[in-house]
């Protein structure tokens, strides 16, 4: 037994990692633009609020669930918020629409853990729901008018981009719930069987109910950090953004199957994601033709689990054929 | 050259090397038998037949002629088809779809239903299966969807099957059907090639074995000519002393109370009583519900009426938390799919039942989880590499175990075990029973629910039979072993007789035709 | 489950949509009943042509335990095709043609990804989604292409058209659609083995069956329909329009679902799915003629489609607890 053996065992591997910092040498080699701090800055500040979101949905992925329905919770959250606030106050505001995210994900899990409803069905209809919902709160965009609450995500601590800080104290939460509380290992146990889980006295439908408030909180930490930014709201904001996040948590290794993942591969995941992005905007690459690349990118990071354990295999085949080649030359008479 | 030879077949899976240059020999027309422990490699060599994996190297020649199966379709040309372990059904279609979904008769295009429906009518009845052919296989009982499963083998008329475990879901009545059904095929002059970890039925059907371990060929023998001892010895490779355990001390007062329980669909009028320190077996045909009793015990059914006492005190768990609480333990039969949590580490799968135990403020102590696994590992010699190891990387007995000690470490005193050695290999199954008798002895009362007679007669103090939800038999070892001299001479002898007895009654029970209730006077 | 209850649920199977559109129809005649004109139902059935037809292709990629989000955006991309074909001058019924050869090409990818790089049908159609809404966005640009007067004779056969001087086309169409589906489906050993692809893929491929065949035809046919209802719809609006699809997969779906497909696949209802189709259709007409807005229209949707999912919930529940 290997008692030294105290880092683990892969909870995922850490390929995005390497990807990113080979990304990032390639990009600042080719293009004077990506050697300055405010581009790196920029990135940290824009990849904060997808990652945050990323944060929850790994929750959801790794129970073998996920939630379509994250870009519309976005455009409610913030939408309500822009409304509130004048009336409210900032503060006040803030605090009821994070409720209301925790309310939002409730539904979801009510509707998958209750009434038995699939996570993408569901959320899928939800997704219609929320953002139906957003509209009819407030049919044009609302602007936000209060200079504080507009200037804290800009804002920085010395070089850190704020919006990097908070979402880096989400990640330290997010990772100490999924690795060391009852919740999170309920969360990893659910995503590996449900049936066991039960067995073990788990309650699936308790634990998913909570999973799905734990991608609403963070969704809409995520919300109001980017109306913050936008310095707006509008029920149309972040169409897609359940994709990217999902392609985030992916990218990062978490398999759609659930049973095991990484906040922190997300993150990175995150990042890379948005330096793509930053990358074809400098490149000049119209939208239309970065969606086709944002599709071809998320294809690859989808087949490459296929083609590494393809390659995996090719390689143990050629190494057992090549022993047994050599055990075959040395037996007498074969 | 035998009528069908395989040689030097090697196989590699991503980190196992399953098969490693196996070569064996099959005569035409005969009933030949693989065996061999979990693990030895007998369904792998059979799947590259049967085309569902292709061998790395090595060649199989069929008839003189090398043959080069790629796919499943390959093997059917030559003549090959396969029963396989895992039921390979798709429920939502009709009995008759499914036998022929392969070669689905046609004209013009359009599927010739009445063709089809009557071709599969025919096949089932010749197998004297009560069963129409238009009916949906996800309204069947496993074994009769086993039944399927060889129907549909044997609806390609090949020279060759191949059955892999057929009988692991079958009632009494299905395998004498099945033991019809090969000494006909041997009669036409086809070849059957036999995979089993029922040494009874080696002996009963095959003319020939060959043995395999840890991916080798070890060798092959005439079923005359060949001991059951010699055979297990050389499927484990070592002396198998004493098989089973027979539990021989003496149970204390009762713990568990049974009264009265009942389940619209499933059981009815329950009643049993479990002591400390007994090993109590429960017995019956697919189908009987025996496992929907015992879960009720454990909260993951929830009974209509009666009600149920543990150490005098009234519980009826809604849940398996609830039972958990109660120090009640549970293992699954279906390891793969709700026992273990496979990419989790051994560490995380064996704190899974006491997660509120070994946490304050709802924070896991990594020390407490240590401990644990320290602990168990070395009561139960469990091997692994470390800490966190993923479970899924060891062998399906230390998988059991694992599964065995999270259920223990809930301070049980009451552990309910379905098909505690399914698919494990001699050598852990013996490991285990051994276990199991220790925890009797020291004061848990466990309840086996188990298909394999022989395990239930070896192992426990009294059996249970179930039959159609009801209780008809409850049957004391010490009963069955009243008339035995136990210094006499031909001990052997006796004990193998009353083994018979026990089991012809418990048979008996099982389908109804009698009832025998002579269990430990209470 | 006891026996009554099992005889409600296979009762419900069969004509469940059927009675929920029979109720939506009374509720709506009772508000409004401008709506149950003969006119106006006509229209109904018109516009249902497109959700339906797309449903009927998707009721196959159900079926075989996958689904298509991307039906919408080749819907955008088969309209931006058409128009610019048709105003720089090409035979309609060509450039009919060559959309939906494109269209067919997109289930090819479709059923490639899904089968060759082994990528979970909801991802790979959602990246498709995406990819193909970028295509119809590069083809067309941003603005919407007319089919003028002078191009669109042809094309207003199949919007106004009726045939025998009787039957609207759209109509026609969509039945000589679903006949054909339901033929495929409980006829051909295609449909068969869809159904059991959808029962239990692993089984399907150890019985020898060419999985990725199979499942490859399912996209191509799902994308096909898909055309289909892209070419109805943009004869209606004589528009190529890059945005034409979006939310239309959810129509589809919802068509699909309260049809009585099985969501885990194998088990269909080609017939429900039409009237699912209709019935979606008429939610949203019957909205849109008491003048409510886009926004409510949607919320409707996304409740009618919570409420035949929870129906579908409700007895995967009693079907567990009782066994």
């Amino acid at each position: 037994m290997n008692n030294k053996n105290r880092f683990h065992i892969d909870y995922s591997d850490h390929g995005i990692v390497y990807a990113l910092i080979i990304f990032l040498l390639i990009l600042a080699m080719t293009n004077e633009n990506f050697r300055a701090m405010p581009f790196y800055q920029n990135i940290f500040r824009q990849s904060s609020f997808n990652a945050i979101c990323g944060i929850g949905m790994t929750f959801a992925i790794i129970s073998g669930n996920f939630d379509l329905s994250v870009a519309a919770q976005v455009a409610l959250v913030s939408v309500t918020l822009t409304k509130l606030m004048p009336v409210v106050g900032v503060l006040p505001a803030i605090l009821i629409v994070l409720g209301l995210g925790v309310v939002l994900g409730a539904f979801n899990g009510i509707l998958i853990a209750k009434i038995r409803i699939p996570a993408f069905i569901a959320t899928l209809a939800t997704q219609l729901g929320y953002r139906a919902l957003a509209q009819l709160i407030e049919n044009t965009p609302i602007v936000v008018k209060d200079v504080g609450f507009k200037h804290f995500s800009l804002a920085k601590v010395g070089i850190v981009p704020v919006p990097f800080i908070i979402m880096t104290g989400i990640a330290i939460i997010g990772t100490i719930i999924l690795r060391k509380t009852r919740l999170g290992r309920s969360i990893i146990a659910i995503g590996n069987s449900h049936e066991a889980a039960k067995i073990s006295g788990i309650s699936i439908s308790w634990t998913l109910i909570r999973i799905y408030m734990i991608v609403g909180l963070f969704t809409a930490c995520s919300a109001i950090m980017l109306t913050s930014y936008l310095g707006s709201s509008n029920f149309g904001m972040q169409i897609g953004l359940e994709f990217t996040v999902i392609s985030a948590v992916v990218l990062g290794g978490t398999a759609l199957a659930g049973g095991k993942g990484s906040i922190f591969n997300t993150i990175v995941a995150a990042i890379f994601l948005v330096t793509l992005k930053s990358a074809m905007d400098t490149w000049g690459l119209d939208s239309s033709w970065q969606r086709v690349l944002s599709g071809v990118i998320l294809v690859v990071a989808f087949s490459i689990t296929t083609i590494r354990t393809t390659f995996n295999i090719g390689i143990i085949k050629y190494r057992s054929r090549k022993n047994l080649r050599k055990r075959l030359r040395n037996q007498p008479g074969s | 050259m035998e009528y069908i030879e395989l040689k030097n077949i090697t196989k590699t899976f991503v980190n196992v090397q399953a098969l490693s240059d196996v070569s064996m020999s099959v005569r035409e027309g005969e009933v030949h038998a693989v065996v061999g422990e979990n693990g030895a490699g007998k369904s792998t060599i059979m799947k590259i037949l049967g085309g569902m994996y292709f061998a790395d190297s090595g060649e199989i020649w069929i008839d003189g002629i090398k043959r080069d199966i790629k796919n499943v379709q390959d093997a059917l040309e030559c003549g090959i088809s396969v029963v396989y372990q895992e039921l390979n059904l798709m429920p939502d279609l009709t009995i008759a779809e499914n036998i022929y979904l392969h070669n689905l008769p046609q004209k013009g295009g359009i599927v010739d239903k009445k063709t089809m429906n009557l071709n599969a009518q025919t096949l089932l009845d010749s197998m004297d299966l009560k069963l129409k052919s238009t009916e949906l296989t996800s309204m069947l009982s496993v074994s009769e969807q086993q039944m399927v499963e060889i129907a549909k083998a044997l609806s390609h008329d090949s020279d060759i099957i191949i059955m892999d475990e057929p009988t692991a879901s079958l009632n009494n009545n299905e395998v004498d059907t099945l033991y019809r059904l090969i000494k006909n095929l041997k009669k036409r002059g086809k070849t059957v090639i036999y995979i089993s970890h029922r040494l009874q039925e080696i002996f009963d059907l095959s003319d020939q074995v060959t043995i395999l371990r840890d991916g080798t060929y070890i060798g092959s023998y005439k079923t005359n000519e060949i001991t059951t001892d010699k055979l297990v010895e050389l499927m484990v490779g070592r002396e198998i002393s004493r098989f089973y355990k027979t539990a021989d001390h003496v149970p204390g007062e009762i713990v568990l109370e049974v009264k009265n329980i009942s389940k619209e669909g499933l059981y009815s009028d329950v009643s049993f009583s479990l002591r400390k320190g007994e090993i109590l077996g429960f017995a019956g045909l697919m189908g009987c519900n025996r496992e929907e009793i015992v879960k009720t015990i454990y909260g993951l059914v929830q009974a209509d009426s009666g009600e149920i006492l543990l150490n005098g005190v009234r519980t009826m768990p809604r849940n398996p938390a609830e039972a958990i609480r109660s120090h009640i333990g549970f293992v699954t039969e279906d390891r793969k799919g709700s026992g273990v949590f496979a990419l989790m580490s051994v560490r995380e799968n064996i704190s899974m039942n006491i997660l509120k135990l070994i946490s304050e403020f709802g924070l896991i102590k990594a020390d407490k989880e240590q401990d644990l696994l320290k602990n168990y590992t070395n009561k139960m010699n469990m091997r692994y590499s470390g800490y966190y190891q993923r479970i899924n990387n060891l062998s399906g007995g230390n998988q059991q175990k694992f599964l065995l000690a999270r259920a223990l470490a809930a301070d049980c005193k009451v552990l309910i075990m379905l098909e505690p050695t399914r698919g494990i290999d001699v050598g852990a199954k013996v490991e285990i029973y051994s276990l199991l008798g220790d925890l009797a002895k020291q004061g848990v009362a466990i309840i086996m629910v188990s298909s394999e007679l022989p395990e239930i007669i070896g192992n426990c103090h009294r059996t249970l039979v179930v039959f159609q939800g009801k209780i008809t038999g409850d049957i004391s070892k010490k009963d069955m072993d009243a008339d035995i001299d136990v210094h006499g001479a031909n001990r052997r002898e006796q004990l193998r007789v009353s083994s018979q007895k026990y089991e012809n009654i418990i048979m008996q029970c099982a389908t109804g035709n009698i009832t025998y209730f002579r269990g430990e006077d209470k | 489950m006891s026996k009554a209850a099992k005889k409600f649920w296979l009762l419900w199977d069969k004509i469940g949509g059927l009675l929920i559109l029979v109720v939506v129809v009374i509720i709506y005649a009772v508000l409004y009943p401008k709506i149950i004109a003969p006119e106006q139902l006509t229209t109904t059935l018109m516009r249902s042509a497109i959700t339906g037809i797309a449903a009927a292709g998707m009721t196959f990629a159900i079926c075989s335990g996958g689904f298509d989000l991307s039906i919408g955006s080749i819907v955008s991309l088969v309209s931006c095709i058409i128009a610019s074909l048709i105003t720089k001058g090409m035979n309609t019924w060509l450039a009919l043609l060559v959309a939906l050869v494109v269209a067919a090409g997109c289930g090819l990818i479709n059923g490639l990804l899904i089968t060759i790089l082994k990528i979970p049908a909801f991802v790979a159609t959602l990246a498709t989604q995406l990819s193909f809404a970028g295509a119809a966005y590069v083809y067309s640009g941003s603005k919407a292409v007319q089919i003028t007067s002078k191009y669109n004779k042809d094309l207003k056969i199949l919007s106004t058209g009726k045939i025998f001087g009787v039957f609207p086309t759209p109509i026609i169409a969509l039945l000589l659609v679903f006949v054909l589906a339901y033929i495929l489906y409980k006829y051909t050993s295609f449909g068969t083995k869809v159904r059991a692809i959808g029962s239990n893929e692993l089984a399907a491929r150890t019985t020898g069956i060419k999985v990725n065949k199979i499942v490859v035809l399912v996209y191509v046919a799902t994308a096909v329909s898909a055309g289909l209802a892209g070419i109805l719809n943009t004869a209606r609006l004589s528009t190529g329009d890059n945005t034409l699809g979006n939310g239309f997969e959810l129509d589809a779906i919802t068509a699909v679902i309260l049809g009585g497909t099985s969501l885990s696949g194998g088990k269909g209802n080609i017939w429900g799915t039409l009237i699912g189709a209709v019935l979606v259709t008429f939610v949203k007409m019957g909205l849109n003629m008491l003048g409510v807005g886009e926004a409510f229209q949607k919320l409707a949707v996304s409740a009618v489609l919570i409420f035949a999912l929870s129906i579908n919930g409700i007895k995967l529940i009693m079907q567990k607890e009782g066994k």
